[in-house]
């Protein structure tokens, strides 16, 4: 697992990196403390990342331009702040966890289980899903967002106007971020069941939604669980 | 009795309307310098004896003789007010029916008089028609020499003679009351707040006017022998050159101005010329109310269009006070004075009390804000995310370091120590406020692991200021530092001069972050301690020079 830490008070950096590598011992494939906001856009932009801890108010500046630059990266962030008022707008925006200083191991433990994908899912209230256009970072509305389909390491968001966008999170890591009214229908799609106009069974125990103008596969497996929320 | 008194009251309510009708001043006389008891007969021929006006009538100090017919219409009783710097004897008809001393054809035979005097006619004497009056003077103990007016006489039926005699008491004495009441609340309002000076100036300014008009009435009130006639002339003097005095001290105190001492000494020096240049008593006095009323009104219209509250009313009053003047000039010190200076000081009381309640709501807001600042500094520095940045440092210095983290926790309990000490102060010792800064670099250089270094150059320790004013350019400078950066150093210079002190504090800055624009909470809480602690009587300016922020604030205090 290849980590940042993006930290501007040293003493909690190397105390995060000495929690962090006692809890995920040799899971760690590389672990780097960035200590300023240009360095972390740097290494968000050039390194191939799992995982970032990132503090929000580096060097007395906000770092929510840099929150935006994570959150449309295929890595999960941890927001670590002393701001907890910022968690809200955090999650709003698809971070994986909002960790508050100080933290203690348990906590930690929990964030770091969520982000591996190997504990319970952190509540998912992301009102906004952050896409990199270029160089620059678009915030979509949630609302305007009918259906996701996941291809290969990168997603693409339908939108309602019938315009795409490609989103770098996996699939499996947006539905982790995404509110309740989102639904894994398809190994490759995730639909925003408000949006869902009608249904109709197909052939091998499979269904098809009509979302929008589009028709969206429904798997064997997530049939009667998708029907069982459209009715 | 009581028919005076409803007279009196008459004469109040109504002005002078009912004297005028009821008595008739004596305008025109012959006069001769010698002494014979044949002038005193009706049937003498005065017509080779010079004729004049009673008020241009002067006096030698001889013997002179003063006669003038006499018109009496109605019933009496009749009686005759002779005002004059003389002893007399007065006779009606050749009658003697009064007199004031003894007059004598020398010094020593002489014996001063009362200066006001009223004698009865006997009625008798007092049948309609023409009459003859006679008054033989004598002015050997004058003790100076009077350009005019030294003799006034009245004639009319009895009460309003006596009335008339005492009416300028009347306005006096009315005048009095009000001014003592205004001077005693000046008083009050100084006692409340011992540090208001105007006040306790219009208090004493109420006092001494009182006393001028104490002064003024005694003459028709206890009376006194015409040769002390001088000793009161120099006291109205001299107090109406106290008053003209403190009505400058007062608007000048009252509606401050740097060049307020020149323009005070110019107001002394404009006082003496009347007295000196002026040759009648009367005309040096008027002089100096004239001089002080203008420099009143001057100084309160510069004063208004600076909009300071209460110089409306100021202006107001001296206007009113220099038109009752220029209406009757010869007549002010008898008549309009006393309701010009009642008007005047009635009208500085007011614009006083307005002042004053605003300062008082000035003071409440300034209590206010003060608890404000308090609660606003505290919570500056005892904000979440701080203490919790604060502390998940701490805890990784006491896992790496136990003696860092003592070291780190005294330095933060100092600062918290000293935090708490001068939140409530307005204005604290330099020394202190540069503890503060540098307990708060070193519990930040431990979190941050950078080096904070802060200079002084001609500072002055024991010079005050207000609390966390530098602390707070230090918080910014340390939150803003270059990104990265492992020193910051920071520099506070004083220079004195005329009486100021300018702090320079400088500081490298990240110039990715802009300067300028709307003031942040920092300068916010800047803006709000120096207003706090010296009015308007500051500067703060803040500016970004090539690679450092430069803060320059400008304050009273200090000595070249």
């Amino acid at each position: 697992m290849r980590i940042a830490i993006v930290e501007d008070e040293a003493p909690i950096a190397r105390r995060l990196e000495r929690a962090v590598r006692g809890i995920l011992r040799d899971r760690i494939e590389a672990l780097t403390l960035v200590p300023t906001l240009e360095s972390a856009f740097e290494l968000v932009r050039t390194q191939p990342l799992d995982l970032v801890f990132l503090d929000l108010n580096l060097d007395g500046r906000d770092g929510f331009e840099l929150l935006a630059e994570a959150a449309a990266s295929r890595f999960r962030t941890i927001v670590v702040s002393a701001y907890e008022d910022q968690a809200l707008r955090a999650f709003e925006i698809g971070v994986t966890d909002f960790l508050a200083k100080p933290w203690n191991e348990t906590r930690l433990r929990t964030a770091l289980e969520r982000a591996t994908g190997s504990g319970d899912a952190p509540p998912a209230r992301a009102k906004r899903l952050a896409v990199r256009m270029g160089t620059r970072v678009e915030l979509i509305e949630l609302d305007h967002v009918i259906a996701i389909r996941g291809a290969d390491d990168y997603s693409e968001l339908r939108l309602a106007d019938g315009s795409t966008r490609l989103h770098e999170k996996t699939l499996a890591a947006l539905e982790q971020v995404l509110p309740p009214d989102f639904m894994r229908v398809h190994r490759s799609w995730i639909v925003s069941l408000s949006r869902v106009r009608g249904w109709a069974p197909a052939p091998g125990g499979r269904a098809t939604l009509e979302v929008g103008e589009a028709r969206i596969p429904v798997g064997r497996t997530f049939r009667r669980a998708t029907i069982e929320r459209l009715r | 009795m009581r028919r005076a008194y409803w007279a009196g009251l008459a004469l109040l309510l109504g002005g002078c309307a009912l004297q005028e009708q009821s008595i008739t001043p004596i305008e025109t006389v012959r006069y001769a310098l010698g002494d014979s008891l044949l002038w005193s007969r009706p049937d003498y021929d005065d017509a080779s004896w010079q004729r004049s006006s009673i008020w241009s009538l002067s006096h030698p100090a001889r013997v002179l003789w003063i006669r003038a017919p006499v018109t009496l219409t109605g019933n009496g009783p009749f009686a005759i007010s002779v005002a004059a710097l003389a002893s007399h004897e007065l006779w009606w008809d050749g009658v003697l029916i009064g007199r004031g001393g003894t007059v004598g054809r020398v010094a020593r035979d002489e014996i001063p008089g009362p200066i006001e005097a009223e004698h009865g006619i006997p009625d008798s004497l007092a049948r309609p028609g023409i009459h003859v009056l006679a008054l033989r003077t004598s002015t050997f103990h004058q003790h100076f020499t009077p350009s005019s007016d030294f003799l006034r006489l009245v004639i009319g039926r009895l009460d309003a003679v006596a009335l008339h005699r005492r009416a300028g008491a009347w306005f006096a004495l009315l005048s009095l009351s009000g001014i003592l009441l205004g001077a005693v609340l000046a008083f009050v309002m100084f006692v409340v707040n011992r540090s208001d000076r105007p006040s306790l100036l219009l208090g004493l300014l109420g006092l001494t006017v009182a006393t001028l008009l104490i002064v003024e009435a005694w003459r028709p009130l206890a009376g006194y022998t015409y040769d002390r006639h001088i000793i009161r002339l120099l006291a109205i003097c001299t107090l109406t050159w106290v008053v003209g005095a403190m009505l400058g001290a007062f608007v000048t105190s009252r509606f401050p101005h740097r060049r307020a001492r020149v323009a005070l000494l110019l107001l002394l020096v404009g006082l003496t010329i009347p007295w000196l240049a002026a040759r009648s008593w009367n005309d040096k006095a008027v002089g100096m109310h004239l001089v002080a009323l203008v420099f009143v009104a001057v100084w309160s219209a510069h004063a208004a269009t600076a909009r300071r509250p209460g110089a409306l009313p100021s202006l107001a009053g001296a206007m009113i006070a220099m038109v009752i003047l220029a209406r009757d000039p010869r007549g002010f010190l008898d008549r309009g004075y006393f309701f010009a200076i009642a008007g005047l000081l009635s009208c500085l009381l007011v614009g006083h009390l307005l002042g004053w309640r605003r300062e008082i709501a000035a003071r409440e807001q300034a209590v206010a804000r003060s608890a404000r600042l308090e609660a606003e500094m505290l919570k500056r520095h005892l904000q979440p995310h701080v203490v919790m940045n604060t502390l998940t440092a701490l805890g990784g210095w006491v896992e790496e370091d136990p003696a860092t983290a003592v070291r780190m926790i005294e330095a933060l309990a100092d600062e918290l120590r000293l935090l708490t000490r001068i939140a409530d102060q307005r204005l604290i010792p330099l020394a202190d406020e540069l503890r503060l800064c540098r307990a708060h670099l070193e519990t930040l250089a431990l979190r941050r692991e950078t080096q904070y270094r802060l200079e002084t150059e001609g500072v002055d320790e024991a010079e005050q200021v207000p609390p966390a004013l530098l602390h707070t350019l230090v918080e910014n400078a340390a939150t803003h530092r270059p990104s990265g950066a492992h020193e910051v150093t920071m520099r506070l210079q004083a220079s004195r001069r005329d009486g100021r002190t300018r702090y320079t504090f400088t500081s490298a800055r990240d110039p990715r972050v802009p300067g300028g624009g709307a003031p942040g909470t920092g300068t916010r809480y800047l803006i709000a301690r120096l207003r706090e602690a010296w009015g308007d009587d500051w500067t703060l300016d803040q500016e970004a020079v090539g690679d450092s922020w430069r803060v320059v604030i400008d304050v009273p205090g200090g000595t070249s």
